[in-house]
């Protein structure tokens, strides 16, 4: 194998290979999703009350509820705007705290107006009131004549969701890139016959694919960097999640390659990936729903790229905790890289499967 | 006889370059022209115009006495086209294929079967096409532009690439069309297939017609005829010579011949089209 | 137009979209996948907070929010019992009070009582249950704080008939199916365009416009047959089938539309699929405005998808009729014809 054809052939790829729509989405798709689940689909599951507020006078209640961790708070500079939210489902309730609450509260004759949204949950209306009463108490400086003590029971490891769905954005960012991009250059490659004109220079198929491979996995490690990134997960043990990032980019690009090479067409490469993103993605989706039985997540190959990563973010663990999974992880990469070299030698004897 | 094809000052502009430039010509019922060309010459799109395709920049083309930019339907309702690149739907069978086709046309009681045991796809009817050589496909090709009995068949290319007895096959089907009595228009860079199949043709270049006549009279305008005897010299050695027959020494020089010398072979031989081509364009037909 | 030849086009493609198997599979197993996620969405709501209290004697301390709307105690005389029935997820949270917990508060003492939650309990119940506890607390010692909340519910108030989860994607997944099939439209078309097909059937009688009705049937049929079994499956057209029908008809429509604009703008198949899943992800960010509501301003409503899945949702989930949701239907019917004579006028250009 030679370095300096490799070298040319990335090169080469890197300047005249596919920019189209496939490049496109490998870069805007996982960052896209990223953001979508940061911001909003979080919500979808969790079960937080979400209160308008519209403080006509300062009140000290504005701050208290600020800082209260059970419902979601929104604060609105006017009646319109409260009301407008509190229709469309933006809040459940919005309540108007009038000019000096403060005082009428000690004098003992404070008024509050709420909207109530129509499909807000009975609990949320619940959870609502009895945060405001707890509030006002707060406020009137009212002695909590209660000791309160929390216990946990069973394997409490509650995550919320925001994290939950983090497997699913790497998986995807590391994925779709690793995966599409060498196996749609490939497709390409035979479809315009180039590949059959390289195959009889001295480049050999398996400085091709090394070629094809790299870039691919290059890309799938940026991308999974970068969405960490955006989810705010990539701040500690960095060695260990690029480590790990990048044996998963290794398996994503390989699995491209094999991909590439059997496949004739692209239409195919998206139905496959319809169709195969299921064994993807199979462990992101145990992980976002632990009702599912956890195991059945060791089945899937990239669950043993993607545990270490939750294991290094998420729980904050070390590398020592990560290493059974990392030897694995090795194995399967070193299993599919062997297969992959079957491909190599089987496409070397025989040129003319190239077209 | 009628003309089936009547060309007036045709153009084609693509962009600023002008591909095919205000040409003329006819073409008889039941005869085949043949447009002969280097790559580029303007063959396809003046085909183009002539079947539909296209929009003349220019001029008037009028096929069985309908204006093609007109009467485009009437036009395409009574030919037949096969192109120079394969464009066949690949993941169905001949039989389907022609019989979309068919159906396209309104083509009564169509027999497939007959028309692909026709053009030798006998027994392979039902096969996909993506599983069909690229002979067979051309086949298949020319079998669909029969569906509708057309009256003008338009072949691109039709042998492009192909073995000499699928060559063959299709030149014989060719044949037995103009025997139908209908009009073909062959567009070639193949100067035997031309001078073999064709009535008249028409020499394209650079979206001129340089010349159009008849191969022979073509050959006899343009043409040298030469006489190439090999006769053996000094023992094993042979040596070419040739003798202009259209000379008035052309007796006494075989005479001499015959006698002085040992003839080995002797015999004829005529200017090809691809000759006369490079005389009239100064280009070659394969450039 | 001609009827025949429409037909023989029809029938072309249908065997062709048959033929391809792989997507033929794709095409059956995504309907199944869509069916089943709205099966395995949950069918109910959880409007309650479920306590579970332990408490010696009947010390009456929750008396005053027991078969208050909202809150579920069951009371409990043994501890163990209460922690285990937890832990089992049957309660949010378990409140255990001290023994003569009354008493205690009468000397001016502060009792200790013990929350207890699972895995399973959100930390914002667990949170909100401490204020409860506090707030229970402050009345029993006489703290209780006077001032009035005056509620206005806007909109329907459905407290106790909440829509579930399932009854909210319902629409979603029925606009999912629909626009799936933009890319089905426009990959057939693209292939054509790309092998060179479409050139030879433009030289037969066939004409622009029996192309297109042909791809438009095609496109319509598949995408609403998908759609109107789920919707019957997901029992969707138990109200006002009609404008269902008629709001599925459009969205079909719409989906054409798009599917021959993407064809006219893409290269080849690749960029028809790569662009087309853009344009879904785009069209698809309405539906989950009705999964989440508050999560999308108005600026959503510019994107034509709104209108259909909007009407449907009202339709299905809120009891909508014609005159509710007949200005988006005009909408929807103006924006279809539009997209549609811009798709036909793009990819007669392409096909030129």
């Amino acid at each position: 194998m030679s370095f300096r054809r490799i070298r040319t052939l990335i090169k080469n790829e890197i300047f005249y290979g596919p920019k189209d729509i496939v490049l496109v989405m490998s870069l805007v798709i996982p960052v896209l999703l990223a953001l979508f689940f940061n911001l909003a689909f979080g919500n979808i599951f969790n079960d937080r009350a979400a209160l308008g507020l519209l403080d006509k006078g300062d009140s000290e209640m504005t701050t208290i509820l600020q800082s209260s961790g059970s419902i979601s708070l929104k604060e609105y500079y006017s009646e319109e705007d409260l009301k407008a939210a509190a229709s469309d489902g933006s809040i459940d309730m919005g309540i108007i705290l009038p000019m000096s609450f403060d005082d009428m509260i000690q004098s003992g004759n404070a008024e509050i107006r709420a909207y109530t949204w129509g499909e807000s949950l009975i609990k949320h209306r619940v959870m609502i009131g009895t945060i405001v009463n707890d509030a006002v108490h707060e406020m009137s400086g009212s002695i909590l004549p209660v000791n309160i003590e929390m216990i946990a029971l069973g394997d409490v490891s509650e995550v919320p969701w925001n994290d939950r769905l983090l497997p699913l954005v790497v998986l995807t960012a590391i994925f779709f890139g690793g995966m599409m991009l060498p196996a749609a250059s490939l497709i390409n490659e035979k479809n315009k016959h180039t590949l059959e004109a390289l195959s009889v220079s001295p480049a050999t198929i398996g400085e091709i694919f090394t070629a094809k491979g790299t870039i691919g996995a290059i890309l799938a490690l940026v991308m999974g960097v970068l969405t960490l990134a955006i989810s705010g997960q990539f701040h500690s043990s960095i060695l260990s999640l690029i480590l790990v990032m990048g044996l998963g980019s290794v398996m994503a690009s390989q699995l491209g390659l094999i991909a590439g090479a059997y496949i004739k067409d692209m239409n195919t490469l998206f139905a496959l990936w319809k169709f195969g993103g299921l064994l993807l993605f199979g462990p992101a989706v145990v992980y976002m729903f632990p009702q599912i039985p956890q195991w059945i997540g060791y089945i899937f190959p990239t669950f043993y790229v993607i545990k270490p990563v939750v294991d290094l973010t998420i729980n904050g663990l070390g590398f020592d905790a990560i290493i059974l999974e990392l030897l694995i992880l090795i194995a399967i990469v070193a299993a599919i890289m062997v297969g992959v070299n079957r491909i190599v030698s089987r496409l070397s004897n025989q040129a003319l499967r190239l077209s | 006889m009628e003309k089936s094809i009547i060309v007036e000052n045709l153009a084609y502009r693509y962009g600023d370059l002008l591909a095919v430039d205000h040409i003329n010509f006819d073409v008889k019922a039941g005869k085949i022209l043949g447009f002969l060309g280097p790559n580029g010459a303007g063959k396809t799109t003046t085909v183009k115009m002539l079947t539909g395709q296209l929009r003349p920049y220019a001029g008037k083309a009028t096929l069985l006495g309908y204006d093609v930019t007109k009467d485009t339907n009437k036009v395409q309702s009574q030919i037949g086209v096969c192109f120079e690149q394969t464009n066949l739907y690949e993941q169905m069978s001949a039989i389907e294929n022609l019989k979309l086709f068919a159906a396209l046309f309104g083509v009564n009681n169509f027999d497939g079967y007959a028309l692909l045991e026709r053009v030798g796809l006998a027994g392979r009817e039902k096969d996909k096409v993506s599983g069909y050589s690229k002979g067979m496909k051309q086949r298949l090709m020319i079998a669909r532009s029969l569906v509708n009995r057309p009256q003008i068949i338009f072949m691109d290319e039709p042998t492009s690439g192909l073995d000499p007895v699928s060559s063959e096959a299709i030149d014989n089907i060719i044949l037995e069309e103009r025997d139908r009595g209908a009009t073909i228009f062959l567009t070639t860079h193949d100067m035997w297939e031309a001078d073999k199949l064709c009535d008249r043709v028409a020499f394209m270049n650079q979206g001129k017609i340089e010349a159009l006549d008849s191969p022979r009279n073509l050959k006899q305008q343009y043409g040298k005829r030469s006489l190439i005897a090999e006769i053996s010299s000094n023992g094993d050695a042979i040596v070419k010579k040739e003798i202009d027959m259209d000379s008035p020494n052309t007796a006494t020089e075989v005479e001499k011949l015959l006698t002085n010398e040992k003839v080995i072979t002797l015999h004829s031989e005529e200017a090809t089209l691809e000759d006369i081509f490079i005389k009239v364009t100064g280009r070659r037909l394969t450039e | 137009m001609n009827f025949r030849i429409i037909k023989a086009l029809l029938k072309k493609d249908v065997s062709l979209f048959l033929s391809n198997r792989f997507y033929f599979l794709i095409t059956i197993v995504g309907l199944i996948l869509y069916i089943a996620i709205y099966f395995l969405m949950p069918s109910e709501v959880n409007e309650e907070l479920n306590l579970a209290v332990y408490e010696n004697e009947n010390t009456g301390v929750f008396s005053q929010i027991t078969g208050e709307e909202g809150i579920n105690i069951e009371y409990f005389s043994d501890k163990e019992v209460l922690r285990q029935a937890v832990m089992d997820g049957d309660y949010h949270v378990g409140i255990s009070l001290p023994d003569n917990i009354i008493a205690i508060w009468q000397a001016g003492e502060k009792p200790d009582i013990t929350l207890y939650y699972s895995s399973s309990t959100p930390t914002e119940i667990r949170d909100a249950m401490v204020a409860l506890i506090s707030e229970i607390a402050y009345i029993q010692t006489g703290q209780s704080i006077n001032y009035n909340i005056s509620q206005e519910v806007l909109g329907t108030d459905m407290a106790g008939a909440q829509l579930s989860l399932r009854e909210r994607m319902r629409p979603l997944l029925a606009v999912v199916i629909l626009l799936m099939e933009i890319l089905t439209l426009a990959s057939l078309i693209s292939v054509e365009i790309e092998q060179g097909t479409a050139r030879a059937l433009f030289v037969t009688p066939m004409r622009t416009s029996d192309l297109f009705m042909a791809k438009g049937i095609l496109g319509v049929g598949l995408a609403m047959a998908q759609a109107i079994l789920f919707l019957l499956l997901a029992n969707g057209f138990d109200h006002q089938p009609l404008i269902i029908l008629t709001t599925l008809l459009l969205g079909s429509m719409l989906v054409v539309g798009i599917g021959f604009l993407l064809a006219s703008l893409s290269r080849d198949v690749m960029a028809v699929t790569g662009w087309g899943m853009l344009i879904f992800i785009i069209l698809l960010i309405p539906g989950f405005g009705n999964v989440m509501p508050g999560l999308l301003s108005d600026w959503a409503k510019v994107i034509p998808s709104y209108f259909l899945t909007d009407t449907i949702s009202r339709v299905v989930n809120y009891g909508a009729g014609w005159s509710d949701v007949g200005i988006n239907l005009a909408i929807l019917a103006g924006l279809t014809a539009v997209v549609i004579f811009a798709g036909m006028a793009a990819l007669r250009r392409r096909y030129q």
